[in-house]
């Protein structure tokens, strides 16, 4: 049987760096194949390629055999190639079913009723059904996932490229993606998959193929090989023993509850401007070496939670009480001198300044400490001295410590933002999705510092939605669900299923 | 006197609703004031100082394209910067018309519809220009939110990123619409030489082409109610002019602020009311050059 797509020594090289080495690889009609690897093995870089947004620098791709280039996604898209992105390409003003049409070739009038028959008929038959007339900024992320499904099966595509596309999906919401993935493979739909997390994959994939920088490790078939052996694979054997990248577990030293309170919001309120409702009768404790961890969906009301505890808000209603003293209204500066440490979860641009240097971010945090001023002159070997020592103590690679920090992969950029919050004395870390988006070895490093600095005593409140990340690191867990606290338990009694229905609002 | 402020402003919804800001509007009113002026005493020919008067406000709005969509510069600087230098422009040249005369369109009742009372005169016993503005009232409502075109247009005005990956050429729909929006714009400034004053002055369009500015947000970028605000600032602007002529004993300086004190009465209420629903009609991605997006 002719494999629908064949990739053969498909190469690309960006400035500095081979994305794509050599890359041999095939899709079988009917076939979900997924396509593991670390960040930065060239996985998207790939993906890329094969939708038509790069073109390779050599090597060639074989469509049901015959050989052909994509120019431009348009391209793709009409030989009947469809990416389904990580990041949503949605229009969130705009209906679903114009969302769905756009960019695809319509009457001059539009026959609004022809297309909303359309969308339902595959609605029907995948398990994708939507309410096509409803804006999709009024849609969970798991129906604008649905819509993005859609609208590459509305092109018409045979071969789906799904990146990364349970990274934001709750539990239940990821079960029904592999429900309409396994629809879609029976009707002769073909699948590349990308994904990071491990259990998934085997359960899935009916092939999988390993990249590790940029070049195809294996190829295994399903059932023929083991979580333990993937990751052997996409980390290499001779750099890394499988022992290190094991975080240590997080077993609670002691009995913490006899520990310090040292941060607790009572009945705490949040109104938005607009008038409504972010968080509602918030009632949370976090002790001195603690990890508490906050579960939800996205835009659960995480973030207000984090900007109230930070001090960039201050709360409505109720209180919020910090090392025993009450906080009045919001005062990032005095909660800073308290001990408050932040990493935010958008770094890129709440925790760095990208044009500056690596050594200069390390101040940003302490802009007032005369350690590396004299008379009101800044003392750059003193900052250069301070900010190679942090970058040497966290491993943080760069080319120097001048390097623009932006410039700096994910992973280096959240140990530098870690580096600067505990380099200084700190009685609480709130840590906003620390490790997404980075790689193993980055994720392992960051939680296990998160570990040290609960071992010395720090409160830290991790804020995840990562299931699996939670369980691991947290000794109490707390539930969000629209602005309000909906369940609460130790690590002991936490559950994925139970905490997941938490998560989407039913009752456990 | 809402004719010209309502073609400028369903130029300017047009060009906006691609995410292009036209604050340039004064100054290509001007200027296409001017073309149809000289053309119309050269030729004697109205359509030819029409066409003549687009295709003026369609250069200039290229020009302004170019800025904002090849060379992704700031969308404000370089309407503010049309604005003067149309304004320059029209006086440097418009100095030698002074103290000759056009003819202006006539009058052109529509059987039955102009008997209606009140409305019937106003609306339906007017020259062909504005019935013409009507016309793109509806024109511009049905393209943009009926037809495929539309989509794109408000689309490329939203998320220029999204369009890009499904294979549609941002600055293709842009300059076509900023182009054509632009010589809307013109229409509006062709409609003063046409039927409101006979003879050139300097400044003829008297700032009109900075209400319609915010006449396109008061609209929330939509065809139709740009209508109902055209004729709402028209009025203004009639009231503002019979005022003088009939002596009441106000300042002429305070009747003239009259109309724009309204500009800044009405965007105000407007935003805060909107502010209050929560709602945003806004194209998400206004006055933002379009990258694509270049990883590694």
């Amino acid at each position: 049987m002719i494999p629908v797509l064949e990739l053969q020594k498909i190469h690309k090289e960006f400035p500095g760096i081979v994305a794509n080495d050599q890359i041999d690889l095939t899709l079988n009609r009917g076939e979900i194949h997924t396509i593991l690897g670390e960040n930065g093995a060239g996985k998207s870089t790939l993906m890329n390629i094969i939708s038509g947004l790069y073109i390779p620098d050599s090597g060639s791709m074989l469509l049901e055999g015959k050989p052909l280039h994509f120019k431009n996604p348009a391209q793709a898209i009409a030989k009947g190639v469809g990416m389904v992105h990580q990041h949503f390409m949605l229009i969130p003003n705009h209906s679903v079913s114009e969302n769905i049409i756009l960019g695809t070739p319509q009457a001059f009038r539009l026959q609004k009723s022809k297309v909303r028959q359309q969308i339902e008929e595959l609605g029907r038959r995948y398990g994708l059904e939507l309410n096509p007339d409803l804006r999709v900024q009024d849609l969970s992320v798991g129906e604008q996932q649905k819509v993005e499904i859609l609208k590459v099966l509305f092109r018409g595509a045979k071969i789906l490229i799904l990146d990364e596309p349970t990274a934001v999906l709750t539990p239940q919401e990821s079960e029904a993606l592999y429900k309409i993935l396994h629809q879609m493979k029976k009707d002769g739909h073909s699948i590349l998959f990308i994904s990071h997390k491990m259990r998934e994959v085997i359960e899935l994939s009916d092939r999988i193929t390993v990249l590790r920088h940029g070049k195809v490790k294996a190829t295994r078939n399903r059932g023929e090989t083991s979580p333990s052996e993937l990751a052997r694979l996409m980390m290499g054997e001779s750099t890394i023993q499988t022992g290190e990248i094991q975080i240590k577990t997080s077993k609670a030293s002691s009995d913490q509850s006899q520990n310090k309170t040292i941060v607790r919001l009572k009945n705490a309120g949040l109104r938005h401007e607009l008038g409504h409702c972010l968080l509602q009768n918030i009632n949370l404790e976090v002790r001195a070496g603690q990890i508490v961890g906050l579960a939800g969906v996205a835009g659960s009301g995480q973030a207000p939670l984090a900007e109230v505890l930070v001090g960039l808000r201050g709360l409505d209603t109720g209180k919020y009480q910090f090392a025993g003293e009450e906080q009045k209204g919001a005062s990032i500066s005095e909660l800073i001198h308290k001990g408050v440490g932040y990493i935010p979860e958008d770094r890129k641009r709440y925790g760095i300044a990208p044009h500056l240097e690596v050594a200069e971010n390390f101040l940003l945090r302490n802009l007032h400490n005369n350690q590396f001023q004299s008379r009101g002159w800044l003392q750059r070997d003193k900052v250069t001295a301070f900010g190679r020592d942090r970058m040497r103590a966290f491993d943080v690679r760069a080319a120097s410590e001048k390097t623009p920090i932006g410039q700096l992969s994910g992973g280096n950029m959240q140990k530098v933002i870690l580096a600067r919050e505990t380099s200084r004395p700190l009685k609480f870390l709130l840590a906003a999705q620390p490790v997404r988006g980075l790689d193993i070895h980055a994720t392992a490093f960051l939680q296990n510092q998160l570990l040290q600095a609960r071992a010395d005593g720090l409160a830290i409140l991790l804020i995840s939605e990562d299931l699996e990340e939670l369980l691991l690191m947290s000794d109490y867990l707390y539930v969000i669900c629209q602005g309000s606290i909906v369940g609460e338990m130790p690590k002991e009694e936490a559950e994925i299923e139970k905490i997941g229905l938490l998560m989407t609002g039913e009752r456990a | 006197m809402g004719t010209p402020l309502l073609f400028a402003t369903l130029g300017g919804v047009l060009s906006e609703r691609a995410g292009v800001i036209h604050l340039g509007m004064e100054g290509i009113m001007l200027v296409s004031a001017l073309v149809t002026f000289v053309v119309d005493l050269q030729t004697g020919s109205k359509v030819l100082a029409l066409v003549g008067a687009m295709m003026a406000a369609g250069a200039l709005s290229g020009l302004h394209g170019f800025v904002c969509i090849s060379l992704r510069g700031n969308q404000i600087a370089s309407g503010l910067a049309l604005a003067l230098f149309g304004t320059g422009l029209s006086g440097l040249f418009g100095d030698a018309l002074i103290g000759s005369t056009v003819t202006s369109l006539d009058r052109i009742p529509i059987p039955g519809l102009e008997l209606i009372p009140i409305l019937g005169s106003a609306f339906f016993n007017q020259d062909w220009m504005v019935y013409l503005s009507y016309v793109l009232v509806a024109g511009l409502w049905f393209v943009l939110f009926h037809t495929n075109w539309g989509l794109q247009i408000r689309s490329v005005g939203e998320a220029p990123i999204v369009c890009d990956a499904l294979g549609l050429s941002v600055a293709k729909i842009r300059y076509i619409c900023v182009i054509f929006g632009g010589m809307l714009i013109g229409l509006g400034g062709a409609y003063f030489p046409m039927v409101l004053t006979s003879f050139w002055v300097d400044d003829l369009t008297a700032g009109r082409g900075w209400i319609a500015v915010a006449l396109v947000i008061f609209a929330f970028w939509h065809p139709g109610k740009a209508f109902w605000g055209a004729y709402l600032f028209g009025a203004a602007i009639a009231f503002q002019l019979q005022a003088q002529v009939m002596g009441l004993k106000i300042p002429s300086y305070i009747l003239e602020m009259f109309p724009y004190l309204l500009t800044i009465v009405v965007l105000t209420v407007v935003t805060v009311r909107n502010r209050r629903a929560g709602q945003t009609f806004m194209p998400a991605a206004l006055g933002l050059p379009f990258f694509r997006g270049d990883k590694h």
